[in-house]
């Protein structure tokens, strides 16, 4: 991999963040980033998993929506996650409102101090 | 608004990323984020067009030929360019590009590429900014 002109800051931690609407995703994303995390994108439960196994990624926080197309919802992922990572955080958000709170509190656990989303 | 809410700074170009294997999706999104650019991801032609149709500005797309789903990156490139033809459009496949691929995309990389060669291409056909 190059090493890009301006490497990633020391960042808060690594949030994959699992949403399969792309708007919706794109947001979370861009305002985790802007909380100062590394965020990982992945549009399904297949996607998450083949992210989460590559041990240099170091995910910290999986936040997934509930209901996603694919072979896994997100329950399905967090079971996933409890037999493959035991330890890993993992924040389910059954609806926009939902991903919204639970974004700005991961933000503000960040020590950044969130702006509206 | 769409634009605020995410944070796109005018001052700073925006590449939407179309790559349907995750890992070098998030390879290509992190090295061009890493030069000072904004980076926007799709998985697929579809959700390249959510993002095009909604207010978010784009400067440029780089997309994979080869895409599952109702549409490859050659659909996207038609759809693109009859509908947004100010874009610039970088295009990649593991195959030899065909006649309206060496015709239409402003770049052309082959697969595998290197990093370097996708940050050269992209920042070739953008204008200078500051980071």
């Amino acid at each position: 991999m190059t090493a890009g002109k301006h490497p990633t800051p020391a960042s808060a931690g690594t949030v994959l963040v699992v949403e399969d609407e792309v708007l919706l995703r794109l947001v979370i994303s861009e305002y985790l980033r802007d909380c100062g995390y590394r965020v990982v994108e992945a549009t399904n439960a297949d996607e998450a998993i083949v992210v989460l196994q590559q041990p240099q990624l170091a995910v910290d926080v999986i936040f997934s929506d509930i209901e996603m197309p694919g072979s896994m919802d997100g329950f399905g992922l967090s079971q996933w996650a409890r037999s493959h990572r035991p330890g890993l955080d993992v924040i389910l958000t059954g609806s926009v409102p939902r991903a919204v709170n639970a974004a700005a509190d991961l933000c503000e656990s960040s020590g950044t101090v969130p702006k509206p989303l | 608004m769409l634009a605020s809410q995410v944070g796109l700074k005018p001052e700073r170009p925006t590449v939407l990323v179309v790559e349907d294997e995750v890992l070098l999706r998030l390879l290509i999104a992190e090295e061009l984020r890493s030069q000072g650019l904004h980076v926007l991801e799709a998985s697929n032609a579809d959700e390249a067009l959510t993002i095009l149709g909604s207010s978010l500005p784009v400067q440029l797309l780089f997309t994979d030929i080869r895409m599952p789903g109702r549409m490859d990156g050659v659909a996207l490139a038609r759809l693109v360019r009859a509908h947004y033809p100010q874009l610039k459009l970088i295009m990649t496949s593991s195959n030899q590009p065909e006649g309206f691929v060496r015709e239409t995309a402003d770049a052309f990389i082959a697969k595998p590429y290197d990093l370097h060669t996708v940050v050269e291409q992209v920042q070739r056909l953008l204008p200078p900014f500051e980071q």
